[in-house]
C-alpha cells in the first residue's frame, strides 16, 4: 500500500533508539529497577527479621547463662560449706574449683571467702588468703532470676558475677561463694548464628533477584514486540497488526495499538478517497472551463456573450460559439443530465462532435439529429442532454434554430419592446434511442432586427431556489430580460446574474446557471462605402508613415508607452506640458475603453496606435499669439487599430457635472476627455482591417477655459 | 512596469484625516480608494487626498473623486485635495472641474479649511 503523507517517517530509527527524532534517551531497564527493588526488600525482611531473632536470642541466651551461672554459685556454696567448717578448707576447695573452671572454660573465676572475706578456694593459689576484692564496675545485672536471701548477680562489660552465701545447716554464715562468667561467651554463641544469618540472607538474596530478573523477562517479552509493531505503524505500515498472545495488561495495550491503527487505516482511506473526490471535482471544473468559449465575441453587428456559473458539485451545462466556414456561426446551449466528472466527459464528447459535424449537418435539426445517434450509442441509459442549437448568419441577422427539450429561448424587439418565448418541441438527446427525435425536431427561423437580442438559458435559472423554498422561475428571468434588453447583452447578462444571486442568498448554486446571449447592435454598422474606404486609406498611410505603437491590452502599460511614445513625436514636441498631458490622457482613455470593452481585459490582444501628420492645413490665421499655438499649429491625427468587440465611442453625450447624480455615479467620463482633447472622433467598427478610430487632434469649438487653448 | 498603489494613512487636526497617495490613479485603484474612504467616512472623518504623488489620473480617478466628494457632503463631512500633481490638476482643468474639485496647495491648508468649519 502507499504510505501516506504525513504519516510515515523517511528514517528508520536504529534499533536501540526510540522511534522519531528528538534526542536520543537513556533507557533504564524495568527489569533491572524491579531486581534492585526485589534485592533491597530481601534485604530489609532478612536483616530486619535477624535483628529481631538475635535480639530474643540473646535475652533467652543472657537468662540461661545467669540462671547457669547461678546456679553453679549455689553448687559451689552447697560444696564449700563442709570445707570451711575443715581446719584447711584450701585443700579442700582447689580441686573442686579447679575441676569446675576445666570442666567450663567460660567461667572466668571461681572463688570462694570466709566470713571474713578471705579467700579460701580460688584457681590462682597467690590469691589464697588475701581479702577477695570485687572486679570492678559491678552493677545489678538483671531481675528476669529469682534470687534468695544474700544472692546477687551482678555485671560489668566482661563478666557475669553470681554471688551465694555459704551457709551452715544450722543457718550461720560460713562465707560467699563466687563464679565469674565471661560475658564475650555470649557474644561468641550470637556471632555464630549471626554467621548462619548472613548465608541464608546471601541465598534468599540471590534467589530474589534470580526470580526477579527471569519474571520480569518473562512479562517484559511483549514489549518488543508492542514497540516493534508501533515503529511499523509510524513506517505507514498499516497492515500488520502486532498480535500479541499475551493475557496482562501488555496483551489490552497490543490490541488497543491494533484497533489504532485498524482506525488510521480507515481516517486513511476516507482521506484518499475525499481528495480523489475533490481532485475529480476540480478536475471536472477545469474541464468544463476547458471547453467554454471565454469572453464575448463579435460578429459584424452582432455581439454573442455568454455567461456560466458552476454549481458547487459541477453540474453539466455546456454552451459554444462555432464559426462556420461559411461566415455563418453555430450558437449552442445544453444541459447534460449527470454531474460531476461523468457530465463533463459527456460535455466534452458533445464539444467534438459538434465541432466533427459542424460543416456537415446543414441545419439545426440535422444537426441535433445527429447528436442523438451519435450520444445515444454511448450514453449510459438514464443519461440525456437537453440542448438548444441555432446557426445566425451575421450578415442577414438570419438565426435558424431548433430545441432537443431545452427551456424556450427568448427574444427581446427594439421595435415593440416586447419580450416573447419561442416554443420549443423536440425530446431531448438520448432520451429514446432509435431516431424517435427526428419527428420531435423542427426548424423555427427569425431574424434579429437592430437592437434585439435573443437569450437562450438553461434550467439553473428558471430552478433556482431561494431560502424560503420558492423557485426563480421563467418569469422572473423575463422581467429581468425585459428591464434591461436595453442595456444590451453585457446589461441582460449583469441583470440575470445579479438578480439570480440575490434571490439565491448566500448558498452557491445547486445547478449550473449558463446563459448565452445575442446581441443585434442598435445601430447597423455604417455601410461599406465612402466612410471606411475613408478609414481603410487614412490606416494604410498612416502605416506607410511608420509611425506607431502596439499597445497590450493592458491597463497598467497604457500611461508609460503613450508617454514615451508621444515625447519622440517631433511635431508634438512644441505642446506645452498640460497640452502633452491632456493627449495622453484622451488616447488613454480611449485604447483603455478597448481593454476593458473590446478585449475584455485579455492580455494576449493588443492594438496599434499610428500617428498621421497633418493631412490638411487650415489656413493660419495670423493674430493673436493663442492662434499662432503648437496646439493650432501642429495639427495632426491618430488612427488607432483594434479588433475587440464594437462599441461607440463616437455616440456620446457630454457629462453635465453640474448634475448631482452625474457626479455620484462617476462613470463615463472618458469619452468626455476623449471629445475635449480631440476635435473628431470618427469610428468605423468592423471594417476588413478590423475596428478603425480616427481622431483628429485638435480642441473642438467648446473647449473648457484653459491656458494655451483656443476658445 | 505595474507600480504599486499605496495608500498611506495619518490623522490630522481633530475632526480630519488625510490619506496620502501614491501611484497611478485608474480603474484599478479607484475602488482601492473608495474603500479606504469609506472607511474615512463611516469614523466621521474629514478627508484629505494628498495626491502630489500621483504621476496620472484616469477618468475612472475622477469619477472615483467626484463620487467621494458627494458622499462625504451627503454625510456632511468635507474632501479636500492637497498638493495635487500636475497631471491631475491638468485634467481637473481639462473637465473644468475646479468647483466640484477642492484643491489646496498645501496639506495644511486643505486641513485648515477643513477644521475651520
Amino acid at each position: 500500500m502507499t504510505t501516506p503523507s504525513g504519516i510515515g517517517t523517511s528514517a528508520t530509527p536504529a534499533p536501540g533508539s526510540p522511534a522519531g527524532g528528538g534526542p536520543r534517551r537513556r533507557v533504564l531497564s524495568i527489569r533491572w529497577i524491579i531486581t534492585a527493588g526485589a534485592v533491597l526488600l530481601t534485604t530489609s525482611a532478612v536483616l530486619s527479621v535477624g535483628f529481631v531473632s538475635e535480639h530474643n536470642a540473646r535475652g533467652a541466651l543472657t537468662r540461661e547463662l545467669e540462671s547457669r551461672t547461678l546456679l553453679l554459685a549455689r553448687n559451689l556454696a552447697l560444696t564449700s560449706a563442709g570445707a570451711l567448717l575443715g581446719d584447711f578448707p584450701e585443700l579442700t576447695l582447689q580441686p573442686v574449683v579447679r575441676e569446675m573452671l576445666a570442666r567450663q572454660p567460660e567461667l572466668a573465676f571461681v572463688t570462694v571467702i570466709d566470713h571474713r572475706g578471705v579467700i579460701q578456694g580460688d584457681a590462682d593459689p597467690r590469691r589464697l588468703a588475701t581479702p577477695y576484692r570485687d572486679p570492678p564496675g559491678l552493677v545489678t545485672a538483671t531481675d528476669r532470676v529469682r534470687l534468695a536471701a544474700g544472692e546477687s548477680l551482678r555485671a560489668n562489660r566482661d563478666l557475669l558475677v553470681a554471688q551465694v552465701p555459704v551457709r551452715q545447716s544450722g543457718g550461720g554464715d560460713l562465707g560467699t561463694a563466687y563464679v565469674g562468667l565471661r560475658r564475650s561467651h555470649i557474644e561468641g554463641t550470637l556471632a555464630a548464628s549471626r554467621g548462619q544469618q548472613g548465608l541464608v540472607l546471601l541465598v534468599l538474596v540471590l534467589l530474589g533477584v534470580g526470580a526477579a530478573f527471569v519474571l520480569m523477562s518473562q512479562l517484559l517479552r511483549p514489549v518488543a514486540a508492542l514497540r516493534a509493531g508501533i515503529e511499523r505503524i509510524a513506517r505507514g505500515d498499516l497492515d500488520t497488526p502486532i498480535r500479541l498472545r499475551d493475557r496482562t495488561e501488555m496483551g489490552l495495550l497490543a490490541d488497543t495499538v491494533d484497533e489504532m491503527a485498524a482506525g488510521l487505516k480507515r481516517a486513511q482511506a476516507e482521506m484518499i478517497e475525499r481528495e480523489r473526490l475533490a481532485h475529480e471535482v476540480d478536475l471536472a471544473r477545469q474541464l468544463q472551463r476547458s471547453l467554454l468559449p471565454e469572453g464575448a465575441c463579435a460578429l459584424g453587428a452582432f455581439t454573442v456573450r455568454g455567461d456560466h456559473r458552476a454549481a458547487a458539485e459541477v453540474g453539466g451545462d455546456y454552451f459554444d460559439v462555432l464559426r462556420l466556414r461559411d461566415g455563418r456561426v453555430g450558437l449552442a446551449v445544453a444541459d447534460v443530465s449527470g454531474k460531476g466528472l461523468a457530465g463533463c466527459l459527456v460535455m466534452s464528447m458533445l464539444s467534438a462532435l459538434l465541432r466533427a459535424l459542424r460543416e456537415t449537418c446543414t441545419s439545426p435539426s440535422d444537426m441535433l439529429a445527429a447528436l442523438d445517434e451519435r450520444l445515444g450509442e454511448s450514453l449510459a441509459p438514464g443519461v440525456f442532454v437537453t440542448m438548444f442549437y441555432g446557426v445566425l448568419d451575421p450578415a442577414s441577422g438570419r438565426l435558424t434554430w431548433a430545441s432537443a427539450g431545452h427551456n424556450p429561448p427568448l427574444v427581446w424587439r427594439r421595435a415593440t419592446g416586447r419580450l416573447q418565448s419561442l416554443p420549443a418541441r423536440g425530446i431531448p438527446l438520448a432520451a429514446i434511442h432509435g431516431g424517435a427525435i427526428r419527428s420531435t425536431l423542427e426548424d423555427a427561423e427569425l431574424t434579429l432586427e437592430p437592437g434585439d437580442l435573443f437569450v437562450q438559458y438553461t434550467d439553473g435559472y428558471t430552478e433556482a431556489f431561494a431560502p424560503d423554498g420558492s423557485q426563480f422561475g421563467l418569469e422572473r428571468v423575463r422581467d429581468v430580460v425585459t428591464r434591461t434588453a436595453p442595456d444590451g447583452c453585457a446589461g441582460v447578462i449583469g441583470a440575470l446574474v445579479e438578480s439570480l444571486a440575490d434571490w439565491r442568498g448566500a448558498r452557491p448554486p445547486a445547478d449550473d446557471e449558463t446563459l448565452l446571449v445575442v446581441e443585434a447592435e442598435a445601430v447597423a454598422p455604417a455601410p461599406a462605402g465612402v466612410d471606411m474606404a475613408f478609414a481603410l486609406d487614412q490606416l494604410q498611410l498612416a502605416q506607410a508613415a511608420g509611425r506607431g505603437l502596439t499597445l497590450p491590452a493592458r491597463l497598467d502599460d497604457l500611461q508609460p508607452l503613450l508617454r514615451d511614445w508621444l515625447a519622440g513625436l517631433d511635431e508634438l514636441g512644441a505642446l506645452s506640458p498640460e497640452e502633452t498631458d491632456w493627449l495622453v490622457s484622451a488616447l488613454y482613455e480611449l485604447c483603455a475603453n478597448v481593454v476593458e470593452h473590446g478585449y475584455d481585459h485579455d492580455e494576449r490582444r493588443s492594438m496599434e496606435l499610428w500617428w498621421l501628420a497633418t493631412r490638411e492645413r487650415e489656413p493660419a490665421s495670423a493674430g493673436s499669439d493663442n492662434e499662432r499655438s503648437a496646439w493650432h499649429l501642429r495639427k495632426g491625427g491618430f488612427v488607432l487599430r483594434d479588433d475587440g468587440l464594437t462599441y461607440r465611442p463616437d455616440a456620446w453625450r457630454e457629462s453635465d457635472f453640474s448634475d448631482p447624480g452625474v457626479r455620484r455615479r462617476g462613470r463615463g467620463i472618458g469619452l468626455d476627455i476623449v471629445h475635449r482633447v480631440m476635435r473628431e472622433v470618427a469610428y468605423h467598427p468592423s471594417t476588413p482591417r478590423g475596428n478603425i478610430t480616427l481622431l483628429t487632434f485638435g480642441p473642438r469649438p467648446r473647449v473648457p477655459s484653459g491656458e494655451g487653448v483656443v476658445s | 512596469m505595474s507600480e504599486v498603489f499605496r495608500i498611506q494613512g495619518q490623522p490630522a487636526g481633530d475632526r480630519t484625516t488625510v490619506l496620502r497617495l501614491k501611484g497611478r490613479l485608474d480603474a484599478h485603484s479607484a475602488p482601492q480608494l473608495l474603500s479606504r474612504c469609506g472607511q474615512v467616512r463611516d469614523s466621521g472623518q474629514n478627508l484629505v487626498l494628498n495626491l502630489s504623488e500621483v504621476p496620472f489620473i484616469a477618468s475612472s480617478g475622477v469619477g472615483a473623486l467626484l463620487a467621494l466628494v458627494e458622499e462625504f457632503r451627503q454625510s456632511r463631512q468635507g474632501v479636500r485635495i492637497a498638493a495635487a500633481s500636475a497631471a491631475v490638476k491638468s485634467v481637473v482643468r481639462l473637465l473644468n472641474l475646479q468647483q466640484f474639485l477642492a484643491l489646496d496647495e498645501t496639506e495644511e491648508e486643505a486641513v485648515a479649511e477643513l477644521e475651520a468649519v
